[in-house]
């Protein structure tokens, strides 16, 4: 009985596939793909994002190269091409003043790819 | 039609799991057949795995015709065993007899193991549910071993970039057992599929739950051996970390399976149980680096009990079976250690840090409450009914019905290993270079899962056995 119980509080009320963590990953993962025909299918391509706290910024990050692997993502603006996760369009307008960066490609929900300059 | 490229690959690695597992325990009840199929479907899998492994080095990662090959092998493995059963049919003098007398009348286990079936099934679809929930497993699942998986799968020549240090948020040090076990689903299917995953988690969760009935039933009995079946699905975090995908899930497989195979060599000598035990440790150090721990505290107690049973033949004897076992398992997890894995994060902060963390009493302090804390509740039974239903209350009104009873060897060698590995865990946090509350709070709780098959196997070896079969019988009355 306490077997059928826990199972029972354990069966998920929601819609399938419409779980928080699955939901921001699909979610994520549409907005990233078309970004991959712009990519080298190998490297290290740059990032640069305005998400601010720790853990969601972790997540973004390592959402990104979960979703764009085998091109290995680092969160340093020291590369050529950059990836751009940018919520405010003010910091985004201020990132590429302050890193000397120009937008190639935009994409939507503030997703852009990038040209480092220097 | 996905599901289905996903069975076949999940089929073949059951084959050759249970050749491995047959042709080691031969043809002996030590062995029912519910605890040889979910041997079986562990095994399996981890065989597999390092075959594709060896594939990938000696290809350099061209894996096209990996699924070809493993189906040659599977097909003739099945040939063999069909012929094998076939001759064994025929011979009327091979009767199998038990080597460990089960204890109740047929007609009790029989409906005891009914209402198993039926459990079984609902904890099945139950996991299943929250795996459709989160398709992708939770954060470590996807950002550690599902990440690794597709570095491997589409980066085809330079699979190896998968363990760059550029990546080390992933743990590129973990070994390979489930990301390869997913790339072999991908490789079977033509693609990547959220099923590959999806079902490993599935498959290892339900092979615990048999294993864990059947090696109960065999030794104990089969009320006994419901108790601890429902003790393991009536922990909400068991069921949610299935799904999940984490590692801890198999892992906890090859430490109980180990465990079993080391527990009913103390009943019977036959050579083919130290073997397994050995393989099943190797196997957990190829999941994940607990693994490690657990190899050396497993053999540690083996070499223990080997030297003090006396037996006819000379201890090395003994022990290079389980040796044998266990070196076979550890080669590939050496092999990647040496060719591919950079240090591990732990080792490296900590060689690397000036300050002794040992040295800090307070660490010792707020580690050994946390670990007390969450080893009450892990499972987070504190969902259901504020904790009414925490299976130790259960576990404990059932030791006290019962009796304990201790017997040499099985009693004191799980709890031992068990024990070494929890003060193993503690060393590990006071070392760790990571802030200790956060290192605490992100994984105390499955490291305690990763035990909890093992100790409720444990715990239920404890009672005693005739007592428990008067329980049985008072039971039908």
């Amino acid at each position: 009985m306490v077997a059928l119980w826990a199972m029972y509080l354990n069966i998920p009320d929601k819609p399938l596939f419409d779980e928080m963590e699955g939901g921001i990953i699909e979610q994520y993962q549409q907005c990233l793909l078309p970004l991959r025909v712009f990519l080298p299918t190998m490297g290290i391509v740059g990032y640069a994002s305005d998400v601010t706290g720790k853990n969601r910024k972790a997540l973004f990050f390592q959402l990104a190269q979960y979703i764009l692997a085998p091109v290995i993502i680092e969160d340093s603006t020291d590369y050529e091409v950059l990836i751009g996760n940018f919520t405010q369009q003010s910091s985004l307008e201020e990132f590429c003043r302050l890193h000397n960066v120009e937008i190639t490609h935009t994409f939507p929900n503030g997703i852009y790819l990038m040209r480092n300059l220097r | 039609m996905t599901i289905l490229y996903i069975f076949v690959s999940l089929t073949f690695s059951w084959i050759i799991g249970y050749q491995l597992i047959s042709s080691l325990l031969g043809s002996t009840c030590l062995g029912t057949r519910m605890i040889r199929c979910a041997m079986a479907m562990g095994n399996g899998l981890a065989v597999t795995s390092i075959f594709l492994f060896i594939w990938l080095l000696a290809s350099h990662g061209n894996p096209t015709f990996y699924p070809l090959a493993e189906t040659i092998f599977a097909v003739v493995l099945l040939g063999i065993i069909i012929f094998k059963n076939r001759q064994n049919l025929k011979q009327s003098s091979n009767t199998e007899t038990p080597d460990l007398p089960l204890q109740e009348e047929p007609i009790v286990r029989r409906k005891i193991t009914r209402v198993f079936w039926a459990i079984f099934v609902m904890a099945t679809t139950s996991i299943t549910l929250l795996s459709f929930s989160i398709p992708h497993g939770k954060w470590d699942a996807w950002a550690i071993w599902n990440l690794r998986a597709r570095f491997i799968y589409r980066a085809g020549t330079n699979w190896t970039t998968a363990f760059s240090e550029r990546i080390s948020f992933s743990h590129t040090d973990y070994p390979l057992l489930l990301p390869l076990s997913v790339v072999k689903g991908w490789l079977y299917a033509g693609f990547e599929t959220l099923a590959s995953p999806m079902m490993i988690g599935i498959v290892f969760s339900v092979a615990i739950l048999l294993l864990l009935f059947g090696s109960v039933m065999t030794m104990r009995s089969s009320l006994a051996a419901i108790f601890a079946a429902t003790t393991l699905i009536s922990t909400p975090f068991f069921l949610e970390a299935s799904a999940s995908q984490y590692a801890d899930i198999p892992l906890s497989f090859f430490f109980l399976a180990s465990l079993i195979m080391t527990s009913l060599y103390s009943r019977k000598q036959k050579p083919g149980l130290l073997t397994l035990a050995g393989l099943n440790a190797g196997f957990s150090a190829w999941t994940k680096n607990e693994g490690l721990l657990f190899s050396a505290a497993i053999t540690i107690f083996v070499i223990i009990m080997i030297v003090r049973r006396r037996e006819k033949q000379p201890p090395v004897k003994t022990l290079a079976n389980y040796i044998a076992g266990l070196v076979l398992a550890l080669l590939p997890v050496i092999c990647f250690k040496l060719l591919l894995a950079p240090a591990n994060d732990l080792v490296r902060e900590f060689s690397s840090s000036y300050l002794n963390p040992l040295l800090v009493l307070d660490r010792y302090k707020i580690i050994a409450s946390y670990m007390f804390a969450v080893a009450l509740s892990f499972g987070n039974w504190g969902s259901v009914f504020l904790g009414a239903f925490n299976p130790l209350a259960i576990m404990t009104a059932y030791a006290l019905q019962v009796g304990i009873q201790f017997r040499p060897y099985e009693n004191w060698l799980v709890p031992g290993v068990i024990l070494v590995m929890l003060g193993g865990y503690f060393f590990a946090y006071l070392n760790s270079p990571h802030d200790l509350e956060w290192h605490l709070s992100t994984s105390c709780n499955r490291l305690f899962l990763q035990l909890w098959p093992a100790i409720i196997f444990a715990f239920f070896m404890l009672t005693a056995e005739n007592n428990d079969r008067v329980s049985t019988q008072n039971e039908r009355m």
